[in-house]
C-alpha cells in the first residue's frame, strides 16, 4: 500500500537534486530604507518600493536576459577548456624541441 | 509503449500553446500505435484552476484522459512571489511558497503516480506501470510534485525559454532529476543545459508536427474584414507579454518613416524651397501612409488594458479558416514575441509561403528563421523599418523567402515528429 504523497517532501526532494547552480545567481536588493526619519522618511521609502515595484517585470526580463548570457558564456569557456585539455593531451611532450 | 503524460491542462477548450502541443503530440503517438495516458486536472483556466471538466477517464480520439480536482491556488501570492524571486532568487523555502501557490496541486493525481510504483532492476512492481512518464513544462505544480514520483523514468518536456523561473533552484531540481529532456529547438536545449549544467543528460530534439490546415482565401478575408491594401500580419494572443505593444509604436515608427520619405520625395521633386516641409507632417495613421505602406493587422484575442491605436486593424478571435484567409492575404507574418519556445506562428507562415519578421532577441526566432531561410530578422524600431520596408519593397525576395519557408515547413510532419518522441522515450 502506497502511502499519499507529502507535496513538501517532494520539493525538499526537489531542492536536494538541484544541487549547486553553476553560477552564483545575480540579484537586486530590495531598496534600502530611507536614512530620514519621520513622515519623509517613510514617504521617501515608500516611494523607492513603489517605483521598484514598477519596474520590476522589466529588470526581471533584462535579469533573466543576463542570467541566460552569462550561463551561455560559462558553457562555452567549459567547451572550449575541454577542448585545449584533449588538444594538450594530444601534443607530444617534447613538441616544442 | 505505454506512455504516460503529465500535464497541467488538457482539452480542445483549453486555450494554450503548450496544452495543445501536448494534446497534438498525444494523439499523433496513439496514431501511430502507441498507447497514451494524460495526468491532468479539472481545469481550463491557468490562474485559478477552477473545475470546468468532470472528474474521472475520459477517452480523447483513443487518448486515455485521467482528470483530477486541484487544491485553490493563491495566484496573488504567486505573483507577489515571483515578483520577489525574479530578482532576488534562490530562497528555498519562498520557491516552494510559489509553487504550492501556483499550482495546480492535485493530491489526488499524485497518489495516482505514486501508486505506479518505482521500477525494480528495470521491472515495475505493479504491472500497470508506464515504460515513461513526460512531464510537460517545468513551470507549473503538476510537473515539479510529480517529478520525484516518476524520476526512474521521467522525460521532461521544459518549453523554456528566458524568464526568471528557469534560474529557481526548484527549477533546477526539476531538470536535474529528469532521466531524459525533450526539447522544441536547439536553441531551446542549449538554455536548458547551459542554465542547469546537465551536459550529461540525454536529449532529443522532439520538435512537433504541423496538423493540415484548410485552403486560404484571401478575397474572403477582405470581404469579412475592412484590411490595408497591403498588410503585416500578427497571429497570436494580443498582449504586451507577446510584445504586441512594442510591434505597434516599431509598425508606427515605419509608416511614420514612409511618410516622411514620400514627403521628402516630394519637395525634392517641387524644389529647394520646400524641401524637407512634409518631415513633421507625418502621422501614425495607415490614411495616410504613401501607397505600398504596408498596414497592420492583430489577429488574436485581445488582453485586458491593451491600448490598441485606430489605425491598427484588429480583428479578435479567428477560426483556423479565418487564420489561413488572412494567412493568403498578408505579405508579411510578424513574430514579435521576445519568449519562445517554438514558433509555431512562423512555420505556419513558412507552410503559407508567407516570409516573416522575427525579433532576433527570441533565440528561437532567429535560428528557426536561420535555418529555414525564411524571413528576416530586426532587433529594434530602426531595424523593424528597415527590414520592412525592404520586403514591402521587394516581391521577388518575399516569394524566394516563402519558398524556402515552405521547404523548411514541410520537414515538420507528425510522423517524423512521432519518430523522434520514440527515440526520447527509449532513453528512459
Amino acid at each position: 500500500m502506497t502511502s499519499e504523497p507529502d507535496p513538501d517532501e517532494l520539493l525538499a526532494q526537489l531542492r536536494d537534486a538541484a544541487g549547486e547552480p553553476p553560477l552564483p545567481p545575480l540579484r537586486i536588493a530590495d531598496p534600502t530604507p530611507s536614512a530620514r526619519d519621520g513622515v519623509a522618511g517613510k514617504a521617501v521609502g515608500e516611494s523607492r518600493r513603489v517605483v521598484m515595484r514598477l519596474i520590476t517585470p522589466a529588470l526581471a526580463d533584462l535579469l533573466a536576459q543576463l542570467e541566460a548570457d552569462r550561463h551561455r558564456m560559462q558553457a562555452e569557456i567549459r567547451r572550449l577548456e575541454a577542448r585545449i585539455d584533449y588538444l594538450e593531451k594530444r601534443v607530444p611532450p617534447d613538441a616544442d624541441d | 509503449m505505454n506512455v504516460a503524460f503529465v500535464v497541467q491542462r488538457y482539452g480542445a477548450e483549453v486555450a494554450g500553446g503548450a496544452e495543445a502541443l501536448c494534446r497534438d503530440t498525444a494523439r499523433a503517438l496513439v496514431r501511430a500505435g502507441e498507447s497514451v495516458t494524460v495526468f491532468t486536472t479539472t481545469a481550463r483556466d491557468y490562474l485559478a484552476w477552477d473545475p470546468f471538466y468532470p472528474e474521472g477517464v475520459t477517452d480523447d480520439d483513443g487518448v486515455e484522459v485521467r482528470r483530477f480536482a486541484v487544491d485553490p491556488p493563491d495566484p496573488q501570492r504567486s505573483a507577489d512571489l515571483v515578483r520577489h524571486l525574479g530578482l532576488d532568487p534562490g530562497d528555498p523555502a519562498l520557491e516552494a511558497e510559489w509553487a504550492m501557490a501556483q499550482g495546480p496541486v492535485s493530491r489526488d493525481m499524485l497518489s495516482a503516480l505514486s501508486e505506479q510504483g518505482v521500477r525494480h532492476r528495470g521491472r515495475s512492481q505493479h504491472e500497470n506501470s508506464y515504460d515513461a512518464v513526460a512531464c510537460w513544462t517545468y513551470l507549473y505544480a503538476t510537473s515539479q510534485l510529480a517529478m520525484p514520483l516518476v524520476r526512474d523514468r521521467a522525460v521532461l518536456v521544459p518549453l523554456a525559454h528566458e524568464e526568471p523561473m528557469l534560474r529557481f533552484t526548484l527549477t533546477r531540481g526539476v531538470i536535474r532529476m529528469a532521466k531524459a529532456l525533450a526539447f522544441m529547438t536547439p536553441e531551446e536545449r542549449q538554455l536548458v543545459v547551459d542554465t542547469a549544467e546537465v551536459h550529461d543528460t540525454p536529449g532529443v530534439v522532439v520538435g512537433a508536427g504541423l496538423d493540415p490546415s484548410p485552403d486560404g482565401d484571401a478575397d474572403r478575408a477582405r470581404r469579412r474584414w475592412a484590411l490595408p491594401p497591403r498588410f503585416a500580419l500578427y497571429l497570436g494572443r494580443v498582449d504586451a507579454a507577446k510584445g504586441v505593444d512594442a510591434l505597434i509604436r516599431a509598425h508606427r515608427d515605419y509608416v511614420e518613416a514612409a511618410i516622411r520619405e514620400a514627403a521628402d520625395a516630394s519637395a525634392r521633386g517641387a524644389g529647394d524651397r520646400s524641401r524637407g516641409s512634409g518631415a513633421s507632417a507625418g502621422r501614425a495613421d495607415g490614411r495616410t501612409a504613401p501607397p505600398g505602406t504596408l498596414g497592420l493587422v492583430l489577429a488574436g484575442r485581445e488582453a485586458p488594458g491593451m491600448d490598441i491605436p485606430p489605425w491598427v486593424t484588429t480583428t479578435g478571435f479567428i477560426t483556423d479558416e479565418e487564420r489561413a484567409d488572412l494567412l493568403a492575404a498578408a505579405e508579411v507574418v510578424v513574430l514579435p514575441s521576445p519568449y519562445e519556445s517554438l514558433s509555431l506562428v512562423a512555420l505556419e507562415a513558412w507552410r503559407a509561403r508567407r516570409p516573416t519578421l522575427g525579433y532576433a532577441r527570441a533565440q528561437v526566432v532567429a535560428g528557426q528563421t536561420a535555418r529555414s531561410g525564411g524571413g528576416l530578422l530586426y532587433t529594434g524600431p530602426d531595424t523593424y523599418a528597415r527590414q520592412l520596408a525592404r520586403l514591402a519593397a521587394n516581391p521577388a525576395e518575399r516569394q524566394a523567402m516563402g519558398e524556402s519557408g515552405r521547404a523548411f515547413a514541410d520537414t515538420w510532419t507528425w510522423d517524423a515528429c512521432v519518430d523522434r518522441w520514440r527515440e526520447v522515450l527509449a532513453l528512459v
